[in-house]
């Protein structure tokens, strides 16, 4: 957990003074993409070999879908008072 | 758009090998997968580090201008935590650390796995994929009823790039900055939020 965030920061320093380098920066999203895809494999093959997961694919779907509608109708009831308050009631004035 | 196909493919890929049992358990080790994902990280900071248009666009907006992302942080963690009191087997601080993913699925979902297990990174992906899916079905809908940031809070970090047309065409174009710059803060949130909730 902890470790995750040290490679984080790490890599933001080391990013701020790269900043100007436009060819590594490419070589980075590059090999990130990479990455990510073979993470994804990888995730989707213990997926694949857990049987009881598998057969359970639409009670985690569910349980997905309750996240994301709370999260978005969090998110939109927020930004609903930001734009009323903030941007909105602005122009008006 | 690409990228999202590859990443499907990667996946559903990565299953089938799994159903066949092509890949017996012991060679890849969970280590290496751990070794992939704090080098994944560390590039992802890179990228970030080196971003440095985002704090011009801070100066030369007004200052609330960041009220927009940060409306989307508190209002989905909130969303997320009281929703999952719904869900016996998920906890609250799985809930947000999926909530924490803001839509960006690919690489919330392969920390959370990484962090939490498979079922919870399956979890994360299908919940992140679906918030992408819906802002762009919904988008209108939420312009018309919560205003004109609701289609940009909907996106999260995906207001930035898959969702930013349709959110150009309902929130209109003196909005496509404040989009894009919501999306961008939090994409960076996404890696340093996420492995503080597991």
């Amino acid at each position: 957990m902890l470790n995750v965030s040290l490679f984080l920061i790490a890599g933001i320093f080391v990013g701020y003074v790269l900043r100007q380098r436009s060819r590594c920066l490419s070589i980075t999203e590059k090999t990130s993409m990479l990455f990510i895809l073979l993470l994804l494999f990888l995730l989707g093959v213990s997926l694949g070999r857990n049987k009881t997961v598998l057969s359970n694919l639409s009670v985690l779907g569910l349980q997905a879908a309750v996240i994301t509608v709370g999260g978005i109708l969090g998110s939109i009831i927020l930004s609903f008072f930001t734009y009323k308050y903030f941007f909105q009631g602005r122009r008006k004035r | 758009m690409i990228s999202s196909i590859l990443i499907s493919i990667a996946f559903v890929i990565g299953i089938f090998v799994g159903i066949a049992g092509m890949l017996p358990g012991g060679i890849i080790p969970q280590a290496l997968a751990g070794y992939v994902l704090y080098a994944l990280i560390f590039f992802v900071g890179i990228s970030v580090g080196a971003n440095v248009k985002i704090w011009k666009t801070v100066k030369k907006m007004h200052f609330k201008i960041a009220l927009v992302p940060m409306s989307v942080v508190i209002g989905t963690l909130s969303g997320a935590g009281v929703f999952s009191l719904f869900l016996s087997t998920i906890t609250l601080s799985q809930a947000l650390a999926i909530g924490s993913g803001f839509g960006y699925y690919s690489l919330s979902s392969v920390i959370i796995a990484q962090l939490d297990g498979e079922v919870l990174g399956t979890i994360a992906l299908i919940s992140n994929l679906m918030r992408e899916i819906v802002t762009i079905l919904a988008a209108p809908f939420f312009a018309h009823y919560f205003g004109r940031l609701a289609p940009i809070a909907a996106g999260g970090a995906t207001s930035m790039d898959t969702t930013l047309p349709v959110i150009t065409k309902y929130s209109g174009n003196e909005y496509t900055i404040i989009s894009i710059f919501s999306g961008m803060v939090l994409t960076f949130l996404v890696p340093m939020l996420v492995p503080i909730f597991l």
